[in-house]
């Protein structure tokens, strides 16, 4: 009997450490005492996971409404409200000194502690506490993609990546994690590798547009426009109101040369309700894009003006501000070539180093003095530019090539043609019909 | 026998328990495929853990209809991306057959999406079904052998190898799936894999013998010590698990990806080349300087067994999947493991008594016949697709399962009705030899004439069992002599019961080399068993009858070596069995013959015997006689008769009783017979003669090697007066006769004071003494037969009991003669008589003058 009471004892440990282990994996992630507000929390935060934000806020609403005490509810009700732009910094403030953090586990501890101290413009706290946290939770997905994503937006990419794909071990269905890991593998250039995390997205959310957005993004970047064209469709077809969709398919029409299916894009984009801020920006492009193509300067200079493309100097993230700015240039207008330098040159000089900044107005100056004939000083400037533009997401990333169109042009006119001719090879290792484009001779981004 | 047995079971069912496990575990891994579960078709690389790369597409299948390819990875099922097999099981699970599942599918670098329709799984190619067949004939051959030989620690750790291989093959080369089930029964293959090669090393190094028991090399040295403080196996065995736990808590800790070879990490893998170069080393060394050659020939055949079955299967199967990422030669790996099973099987048997040939050819049979049963359901299965196809039936989803389970029960009674017309017909040699040695032995029992079973024997044994020489040993007092065999053999060997109890106790059948236990206990046993085994002999088996020990029979195999198999051995021992009995049977009836000559001299003797006693008695007118004579045996030692009395025409009456029954007896009561009456005749006086009687008779036992120093007769004398009124008596060891008086009164009469027996001492003084007799006085003589004679109860007769029958019987002396006989017959009640019984009883008719007519003689006889 004797010989079986170390065996008897190791497996009562083992049985205790297995209940113990599932008394411990079934406490609530979230603190609320209705089971219903529960669930719908979980919708609304499935939403936020999805972008979309209306039904996030609605999922919300429901759960506040359910339960009044549920702080993490209110929190997300009055983020998502944010993202609305209906953000209201006193109540959100309010809220989070009002918290009994006692009643919140670790976690909800941790997100209404950070943002209080963001809240109140204690970065270092807040960046304090997420690292506190992570190191002692570090398989807590939200926290992973927290921190992953200030890694993302503070340029850390290497860091960042490491950080969201440890998050896919831990939650391998945590989809904004591929679509984060997507963007930065465009931003380092490694584009099938942002492909296979869209298509994973994708495989995980078919339901979602977001996906099909990215990858359509991607693709438009890559010159696969039939391709994107397929997946921002089936976005729209899956949230007709997903503004950006329409956008970036009306730059699909365009770079396919169809300006008029980017008119109807356009069209669609207007009669959709909510998607206000998307529509100028489009308009802009959609009507700039063939009098650009064309060298037509005035034209694109009376209808920016018209659009109110370049609203107080200011670019916006298509293309038709700067095509607004180059026809500005070309037709030597330095006023409003300065409006638009101008907060640039602000900007830059409260960040103090701010290198997508510092690109844009590279670029724009290069444009500038290429529209002077001073094209090796052109050269220069675009140079500039190139380096510190990146390919993160279709907009930056058409920029850069376009940027680049615009560096190999000048590099022909100051007689640099191998110079010119290395500069199209890089825009041909990722859009090779924009490269052919340009090599053919149909197009030239400035014509000088 | 019961505590041998139960210690034989015991040690088998040790390792019987986690075989069967095994056994089990390797049926229920099958019997998992045949589940109506849906399935892709995919089988799985087992090596590329947290990866899902598909090393094989089922054809026809969903997933080959999709595109899925070898090489290609599946990312994700139904929406979910993988973490893991188990992952993917759960979310099929979920699905029906039929179903059409989005799967994420990383092909050449790219990712794509296909749909993929849910079947029924079916169990692995050609190459898995070879694999689980060998591993069952592992099995099987294992089990065999452990039951044949279960006392032999090569035996046990070769059964033990034979269940890991089973395990290996059945579990590790399963088309691995992403059921739990499959993860299970992977990582019991991967186990099975890291101790396989400890099982290796650990027969290598005992078989044939542990090899520190007779090197003397520093690792041989080590080794014994490890052995001897029980650490060796523990360190063996535990080493690779230890490696593996190692390796992979140091992959977790660094966090990288352990790359795995066949399941095992890099580490296991070199645990296991050292582990085999040991062994193959330790093996080498056997089988060049083991000191008995054909242990050496053993170690050399098993040596070649690893070589050319193990390294094949190492390169092919283990080494080229994992390193080329190919599978063109896995078959070519795998078969060549056959050799293992059976070349160790082969060199453990050989060498322990049993013939492998029978195994090859079981296992061969075993495996051909189910190959044959498979193959035969294997195109019903074909047909009934076939017929089914379309059908509903077809489309249940339990119809594979009801299907297997059919085969399953189907599968043992087919099999074992192919079995037996298989086996008739690659054993009819065998089928001979069992029917020669039923004839023999039917022969055996019909033969009475000891030369012709000697002769049958040493002639057909030989012959039968292909051996060089057969010889016979019959015990001859204290020795055993050669009846049969080559003069090589001594012609006496020494008869030993130590030897003889432990043949017995081995079942009567021994090989020579098993007697070494026994030689340590006698030095006898030690030189008999060198002496045999240098004449060649191999198997020593015993001829031992219920009663005794009759001889030894002693076997030489014709190439040095006994083929003999377990059931030749069965048949071999009941041939010695019936050889003994017959052997008894001869004995039995020539003693019985040799009885039955002197039963009839002994009749004959006492015929003799009795025509010495007379036929009437005479001694004087007025007197009354009557006698009777009942010897014990055939033939006795009493006697009575008359000789001439003292006085002119009288006569004596004597009575006598010699020591020693039977013939001994007989010869001595003769020899006094003619004593007396040669004597009587010149010196009738009672005193003279029994003096000179005495003296003759000593002088003869002195003189006679047939008469022992105790013969010696008792005699009693009587002679009654003429003229009447007194009766004269004698008396030399015979008891006091009684006397009863007319009135009834019964009293011992006076004793001499010599009365020793004639012949036991030479000197004489015999007296005669006398007692008046009144008429109706009667005087009882007898010998000590009567006071001795016992009933059943073991109560002496006495001489009181004796005295009463005198008292209560008034009658004539035939009367008194007759009531005595019947009194002592009544109280012996039917128990056989010790002693022979003589009665004498003689009465005075008329004590004043002669007797007249109403007073007769008369004599008694030899009842």
């Amino acid at each position: 009997m004797k010989k079986w009471i170390p065996v008897i004892g190791v497996a009562a440990l083992v049985a205790a450490l297995g209940v113990w282990h599932l008394a411990a994996g079934k406490r609530p992630e979230w603190t609320t005492s209705s089971p219903q507000a529960l669930a719908e929390f979980q919708a609304g935060m499935d939403s936020t996971m999805k972008m979309y934000t209306g039904e996030a806020q609605k999922h919300f609403e429901k759960a506040v409404q359910l339960d009044p005490d549920f702080l993490m509810a209110r929190l997300e009700l009055l983020l998502t409200g944010n993202q609305k732009g209906e953000y209201r910094k006193d109540k959100l403030k309010a809220l989070v000194e009002s918290a009994d953090l006692d009643r919140l586990n670790p976690r909800e501890r941790f997100m209404v502690e950070r943002l209080k101290a963001g809240i109140e413009g204690r970065r270092a706290d807040a960046d304090k506490i997420l690292d506190d946290y992570l190191a002692q939770h570090p398989e807590d997905p939200y926290a992973l993609f927290e921190k992953a994503s200030v890694l993302w937006h503070t340029g850390k990419l290497d860091e960042a990546k490491k950080l969201f794909q440890r998050l896919i071990k831990v939650a391998p269905n945590w989809v904004l994690a591929y679509n984060s890991l997507g963007y930065i593998a465009m931003q380092l250039e490694d584009f099938e590798k942002s492909e296979e995390n869209f298509t994973t997205y994708r495989f995980i959310a078919p339901d979602q547009a977001n996906p099909h957005d990215s990858l359509g993004e991607l693709l438009n970047l890559t010159g696969r426009y039939t391709e994107a064209e397929k997946e921002l469709d089936a976005a729209l077809a899956t949230k007709p109101d997903f503004c950006a969709s329409y956008n970036h398919l009306a730059w699909t029409h365009l770079l396919e040369d169809r300006p008029e299916a980017a008119r109807q894009d356009l069209q669609r984009l207007s009669r959709e309700e909510g998607c206000a801020t998307w529509v100028n920006e489009t308009r802009c492009m959609v009507d700039l894009w063939a009098p650009a193509r064309q060298h037509q300067w005035k034209q694109v200079l009376e209808l920016a003006k018209q659009d109110d493309c370049l609203k107080d100097g200011k670019l916006g993230s298509g293309p038709g501000g700067l095509y607004a700015y180059t026809a500005a240039a070309m037709l030597g207008d330095n006023e409003l070539c300065d409006k638009v330098e101008a907060p640039l040159e602000k900007a830059i000089a409260k960040e103090g180093k701010a290198p997508h900044l510092e690109a844009v107005l590279s670029h724009l100056q290069g444009v500038r003095a290429a529209a002077a004939g001073h094209y090796v000083k052109a050269a220069k400037l675009l140079r500039k530019a190139d380096e510190g533009l990146t390919f993160a997401g279709s907009a930056d990333g058409l920029f850069k090539l376009y940027n680049q169109a615009c560096l190999a042009e000048v590099l022909q006119k100051a007689g640099d043609a191998s110079g010119a001719v290395a500069v199209i090879r890089q825009v041909r290792r990722v859009n090779p019909k924009m490269a052919q484009s340009f090599e053919s001779g149909r197009w030239r981004p400035l014509g000088v | 026998m019961g505590v041998m047995i139960g210690t034989r079971w015991r040690q088998i069912l040790v390792l019987l328990v986690p075989g069967i496990l095994a056994f089990l575990l390797a049926g229920l891994s099958i019997a998992d495929m045949f589940l109506p579960k849906p399935y892709d078709g995919v089988v799985l690389e087992a090596d590329a853990p947290g990866r899902l790369v598909v090393r094989q597409v089922v054809a026809g299948s969903g997933a080959d209809v999709a595109g899925i390819r070898p090489g290609d990875v599946i990312v994700g099922i139904d929406r979910d991306v993988l973490d893991s097999p188990a992952n993917a099981a759960e979310i099929l699970n979920h699905h029906s057959i039929g179903d059409r599942v989005p799967y994420l599918v990383r092909s050449k670098g790219h990712l794509r999406e296909v749909l993929v329709k849910m079947g029924r799984r079916r169990i692995g190619g050609t190459m898995y079904l070879v694999a689980c067949l060998l591993g069952f004939s592992f099995f099987f051959v294992g089990l065999f052998v452990l039951i044949r030989q279960p006392r032999l620690p090569a035996t046990r750790v070769f059964f033990m190898m034979c269940v890991l291989f089973l395990l290996f093959l059945v579990c590790r080369l399963r088309p691995a799936s992403y059921s739990w089930v499959d993860s299970f029964v992977l990582t019991t293959g991967t186990l099975a894999l890291l101790f396989l090669p400890a099982t290796f090393l650990h027969f290598f190094m005992i078989f044939p013998r542990p090899i520190w028991e007779w090197r003397r090399d520093p690792l041989a040295l080590v080794a014994g010590t490890l052995a001897r403080r029980g650490v060796l196996l523990p360190l063996l065995y535990l080493l690779p698990a230890a490696v593996y736990v190692g390796a992979v808590t140091r992959a977790h800790m660094r966090n990288v990806a352990l790359a795995l070879i066949s399941g095992a990490p890099a580490a296991n893998w070199w645990v296991m080349v050292v582990y085999m170069l040991l062994g193959l080393g330790a093996l080498a060394i056997s089988s060049r300087w083991l000191p008995d050659p054909r242990q050496r020939r053993g170690a050399g055949l098993v040596f070649l067994g690893t070589v050319f079955g193990v390294v094949p299967f190492l390169v092919l199967s283990v080494a080229f999947p994992s390193f080329l990422n190919t599978e063109r030669f896995l078959f070519y790996g795998v078969i060549p493991l056959v050799l293992v099973p059976l070349t160790f099987a082969y060199a453990i048997i050989r060498f322990q008594l049993l013939d492998i040939r029978v195994i090859l050819r079981k296992s061969l049979m075993y495996t051909i016949t189910t190959a044959l049963v498979t193959a035969a359901y294997a195109l019903g299965i074909a047909s009934f697709n076939w017929l089914f196809r379309g059908t509903q039936l077809a489309a249940a989803p339990y119809f594979p399962l009801v299907f297997a389970l059919a085969i399953v029960l189907l599968f043992e009674p087919l099999r074992h009705r192919l079995q037996e017309p298989v086996n008739r017909f690659f054993f009819r040699e065998r089928s001979r030899l069992q029917t020669a040695m039923e004839e023999m032995g039917e022969a055996f029992t019909a033969q009475v004439d000891l030369t012709s079973v000697v002769r049958e024997l040493v002639r057909r044994l030989p012959e039968l069992l292909g051996l060089r020489f057969a010889a016979l040993y019959l015990q001859k007092s204290s020795v055993l002599e050669r009846a049969a065999g080559p003069s090589v053999l001594p012609e006496q060997l020494p008869a030993m019961p130590l030897l003889n109890d432990f043949l017995t106790r081995r079942g009567g059948l021994v090989r020579v080399e098993q007697l070494a236990p026994l030689e340590m206990l006698s030095s006898e046993v030690e030189a008999l068993s060198r002496s045999l085994s240098e004449s060649g002999v191999e198997v020593i088996g015993t001829l031992t009858s219920p009663r005794r020990f009759l001889g030894l029979v002693l076997l030489s195999g014709t190439a040095g070596q006994i083929t003999l198999e377990w059931e030749d051995l069965r048949l071999v021992r009941g041939l010695l069995q019936q050889a003994s009995i017959a052997l008894e049977t001869g004995t039995l009836l020539e003693e019985r013959t040799r009885q039955a000559e002197l039963e009839r001299e002994l009749k004959i003797a006492a015929q003799i015997q009795a025509s010495l006693l007379p036929r009437q008695l005479e001694v004087a007118t007025g007197w009354r006689v009557a006698a009777a004579c009942h010897p014990a045996r055939e033939v006795g030692g009493d006697f009575y008769t008359q000789l001439p009395g003292a006085h002119g025409g009288s006569r004596a009456l004597v009575y006598g009783d010699v020591s020693g029954k039977s013939i001994p007896g007989a010869l001595l009561m003769m020899a006094a017979h003619e004593v007396l009456h040669a004597l009587a005749i010149a010196h009738p006086e009672p005193g003279e003669l029994l003096d000179l009687a005495n003296r003759r008779l000593h002088t003869l036992r002195h003189s006679s090697s047939v008469l022992s120093r105790g013969s010696f007769v008792a005699l009693g004398y009587i002679a009654c007066a003429p003229e009447g009124g007194s009766l004269r008596y004698s008396l030399a060891g015979q008891p006091p006769p009684l006397k009863r008086h007319a009135d009834g009164r019964v009293e011992e009469l006076l004793m001499p004071r010599h009365r020793i027996p004639l012949g036991a001492f030479p000197q004489g003084g015999y007296r005669v003494l006398e007692t008046p007799m009144e008429k109706g006085d009667v005087v009882l003589a007898y010998s000590d037969g009567v006071l001795e004679s016992m009933s059943p109860s073991g109560e002496f007769f006495g001489v009181e009991r004796l005295m009463e029958v005198l008292e209560a019987c008034p009658g004539t002396p035939e009367e008194i003669v007759s009531q005595v006989l019947e009194a002592v017959e009544s109280f012996a009640d039917g128990r056989a008589a010790y002693d022979d019984i003589t009665v004498l009883a003689v009465s005075c008719c008329r004590a004043d003058r002669m007797c007249g007519d109403n007073c007769e003689t008369r004599t008694g006889g030899n009842a």
